[in-house]
């Protein structure tokens, strides 16, 4: 009984000692190889200023840390998406950050948008990413540049277990350049107006619906089982039985794990008009909580928006760096050129993603939405309505 | 250790544990669920009113060309001394005390420029290493100089910041820009103007029972409740009775005397319990992938035709159906075996003299003397199927969606992983009150159901005739 005493006396007096020294800055992040990296990266910063930073993989990062924060608890920093902070923000979560202006003036607008909310930027970002066409080189010589001209392609390609154009058409992220071509909007200059059941979004959910579901007596055969999915296209495309997908640059190091000659160019136009797809973007959140606010920018922009920073990070996510330097000395690189710049055309032209709250709804309704009508279990226009109605009525409560 | 006998409180000790973990794991929860259903906890409501207020009131703006400082640090006798100059004639100090305190406000004075140069020649330079110990602090600290206020941006730079919002008494908050006044609504748990312009965040706030108003007028109740409440009856029903069925049979084959190999078998059918179910389940659903799963590819080789496995809703239920019965069946199958070989041998060797065969002396002796001693088994099981929120997320995720509804409800969505998508799916938003009340309900269900079970089939009825 003494000696648990004993232990339990020496136990407490450790936890209560090592509370008081160390200075710990903590980073939750869901890739445990970026994790590693930012450990790396925080070395000389640690050493620097005799603090911990320390980033630590966490599954499920986003409702792991509003969870912890409902308990008081939690990261100091978080590394995730932008589209989570108006969620993050209206449950007041993080806080508002500021780029030292000579570091902001390196950083792309379109990821400094992307996190901004509210006229107020809520996170650093580090890197932005959009989907794009990834072809098959031994398949396809030259990309079509016009999406009438892909289908012509595609259906000489499908044919028993290949297929010549394959992406998820059911989610709303990958068929979105496609409701951008028809002029659809999302949200409207009123928070109230949705966008997604209007005529021209009617003609664009119907465009989809032709790639399952070939309109009766046109003659045209079957493009995508009604099933497709994610996975299925990276199967069929790692496999070479794919000629033509739709996807990010976080695809590419298994097309050249399978040793797959692939090319990137623009989603094709549709009837002359540009498919822009969303653009998203990483970033580094802070906590309201955080009692390190200071230190936590002097490492992100001293030592994070470093050109061979953000070359690291990139070459393990493929997410293009958000700082100008650092992206074009990786355009001077032979190996990462011709990736960087099939991707490059869309963020200039194209808007970031909404972060408003709402997003998350028309993604979740979207889904099952387009899911009814690539199925042909529901009349488009039936289906769009009726997704409106749901995501309306999520925004209010 | 000495041991003393005391007989009559013995029981008691064991059941003073019991009932404390009883309170603890099973009421509290119980209750603190039934008081979460009472609020608007959830996205925009997590923090409650002062903090709220507290975060709002901390918002502060750039103004368009703020003024920026370039400080040093120097330390002395105790303290530390941010200087920093203005311009070519302007130049300032603070004194920081070392145990300065949080959200302190500390004013700046102004020195002369050959003070400020004699300040910038001293050799005792604070290193950056002491002034972080003290940057917490200093994180919350305002400074004011000159009738303006700044804010440490970073380690050698205060920026110049305007308070956006003030608070004007212990309930209104005034915007400066606006000069709009705000006062908390404890309805909808947000700072309102009387127009009800709102201010971020929100904040938890008591709603009564508005919740449980909320989920019985809104359309996710009505025809597509009652849809997957039957079908939840249908599926906890089904897959129990499916299982039990099947188990039993293969528990008396296996326990039959004729059959060789029995270990070997025995083994075999365990394992789809020894799978987690967060694998199989999975599994599963790639199986019963349309397209290109194996069970269409078998299908279509034999018949010609590909079952919409997943995407029908009929076919949907019974691939659900079919897969609760895979999961299911081991053990119940281990319960039967033990229990079978806790019957008499002597009532099989009387039954084998008086002629019966196989199937007669199952439904005579076997079924019979396993009937009792399953059923409690299986009201649990029952209980657990009408919850069982893995197997139908991980499996078909509640798909086929629902057409002519206006939610998102699935055709083999269990009520449980309904209230999920309610509560936190598709939404964006974790609305734990309305998935509280919706929990509460459904407790409320599954207890009465339980409630009647026990009473018809008389388990307890032992114990109400002593």
């Amino acid at each position: 009984m003494k000696v648990f005493f004993f232990l339990c006396i020496i136990f407490v007096s450790t936890s209560l000692q090592s509370k008081a020294e160390e200075k710990e800055i903590t980073l939750w992040v869901s890739n445990g190889n970026i994790a590693k990296i930012l450990n790396e990266i925080a070395q000389p910063f640690n050493k620097k200023y005799k603090v911990t930073i320390s980033a630590a993989t966490v599954d499920n990062t986003v409702e792991q840390f509003k969870t912890n924060a409902l308990g008081g608890k939690g990261p100091d920093v978080i590394v995730w998406a932008h589209d989570i902070i108006g969620t993050l923000v209206e449950s007041g979560l993080i806080t508002s950050v500021e780029i030292s202006p000579s570091v902001r003036k390196e950083i792309f607008p379109v990821a400094l948008d992307a996190f901004t909310y509210n006229g107020k930027l809520y996170g650093y970002p580090y890197n932005f990413e959009h989907i794009a066409l990834i072809y098959n080189k031994k398949l396809i010589k030259i990309p079509p540049k016009t999406f009438e001209e892909l289908l012509k392609v595609a259906q000489n390609f499908t044919k028993n277990d290949h297929y010549g154009f394959l992406f998820p058409v059911n989610d709303f992220y990958f068929s979105y350049p496609i409701f951008k071509a028809f002029d659809v909007y999302i949200f409207g200059p009123n928070a109230r107006d949705i966008g997604l059941n209007s005529k021209r979004a009617i003609e664009a959910a119907t465009y989809i619906k032709s790639f399952t579901i070939p309109p009766k007596g046109s003659g045209e055969k079957t493009l995508m089982p009604i099933d497709v999915d994610y996975n299925t296209m990276m199967r069929f495309m790692i496999t070479g039985k794919l000629a033509m997908m739709i996807n990010g640059a976080w695809s590419l190091p298994k097309l050249q794990a399978a040793k797959i000659d692939y090319g990137i160019a623009p989603i094709p136009t549709i009837r002359g008009k540009k498919a822009l797809p969303f653009i998203g973007s990483y970033g580094f959140y802070v906590s309201r909580m955080s009692t390190h606010k200071i230190l936590i920018k002097t490492f992100i922009e001293n030592y994070i928006y470093q050109d061979d920073a953000l070359i690291r990070l990139y070459k393990e996510e493929r997410r293009a760096p958000a700082i100008k330097t650092a992206y074009n000395k990786l355009k001077d690189d032979p190996i990462y050129k011709a990736d960087l710049e099939g991707f490059s055309n869309a963020y200039v032209e194209g808007a970031p993603m909404p972060n408003v709250r709402t997003m998350a709804s028309v993604f979740g309704t979207m889904k099952t939405t387009l899911s009814l009508i690539t199925r042909d279990k529901e009349s488009v226009s039936q289906a769009l309505n009726r997704a409106v109605d749901v995501i309306k009525k999520s925004s209010r409560n | 250790m000495k041991v003393k006998s005391k007989k009559k409180i013995t029981p008691y000790c064991y059941l003073f544990f019991s009932i404390v973990s009883f309170l603890l794991l099973i009421v509290y929860p119980l209750l603190y669920t039934f008081y979460i259903s009472l609020t608007n906890l959830g996205t925009g409501h997590i923090l409650n009113c002062t903090e709220a207020k507290k975060i709002i009131l901390e918002e502060v703006i750039y103004p368009d060309n703020a003024a920026i400082l370039d400080f040093n640090i120097l330390e002395k006798n105790n303290a530390f001394i941010l200087y920093m100059k203005q311009s070519e004639r302007k130049a300032y100090q603070i004194f920081l005390p070392r145990n300065t305190q949080t959200e302190e406000i500390l004013t700046g004075t102004q020195i002369s420029i050959d003070e400020y140069k004699k300040l910038s020649s001293c050799k005792n330079t604070a290193t950056s290493e002491q002034f972080i110990e003290h940057l917490t602090h200093l994180e919350r600290t305002t400074f004011q100089i000159e009738n303006r206020i700044y804010k440490l941006t970073s380690l050698t730079t205060l920026s110049e910041v305007q308070k956006r919002y003030k608070e004007l008494n212990t309930s209104t908050i005034i915007d400066t820009k606006t000069n709009s006044t705000y006062q908390p609504d404890f309805s909808t748990g947000y700072f309102e103007t009387p127009s009800g312009d709102r201010l971020l965040p929100g904040f938890v706030t008591r709603i009564g029972f508005q919740n449980y108003l909320n989920f019985f007028k809104g359309t996710s109740f009505g025809i597509p409740f009652l849809k997957i409440f039957l079908w939840t009856l249908m599926w906890a029903a089904g897959s129990t009775i499916s299982a039990f069925i099947f188990g039993l049979i293969l528990a008396s084959l296996l326990s039959s005397q004729t059959i060789y190999g029995k270990k070997i078998f025995r083994v075999g059918f365990l394992i789809p319990y020894a799978i987690p179910v967060f694998l199989s389940a999975m599994v599963w659903s790639a199986i019963f992938n349309f397209s290109f799963g194996p069970m269409n590819k078998l299908v279509s080789y034999i018949l010609h035709i590909k079952i919409p496995w997943l995407l029908d809703p009929l076919w949907a239920k019974l691939a659900c159906l079919m897969v609760g019965l895979w999961v299911g069946f081991p053990y119940m199958m281990l319960i039967c075996l033990g229990l079978i070989q806790s019957i008499p041998q002597d009532l099989y060797d009387a039954a084998k003299i008086d002629g019966a065969g196989f199937i007669h002396r199952f439904t005579k002796i076997t079924f019979p003397s396993l009937y009792k001693p399953m059923l409690p088994i299986l009201i649990g099981t029952f209980a657990f199927n009408f919850n069982n929120f893995n197997l139908i997320y991980l499996f078909s995720g509640g798909n086929p969606p629902m057409v002519d509804t206006n939610t998102m409800g699935g055709e083999t969505d269990l009520l449980i992983s309904y209230t999920y998508k309610l509560a936190f799916g598709p939404s964006g938003s974790n609305n734990f009150g309305l998935a509280s009340a919706i929990a509460v309900i459904i407790f409320i269900l599954i207890a009465s159901m339980s409630i009647f079970n026990f009473k018809i089939s008389g388990v307890f009825k032992e114990e109400e005739s002593l």
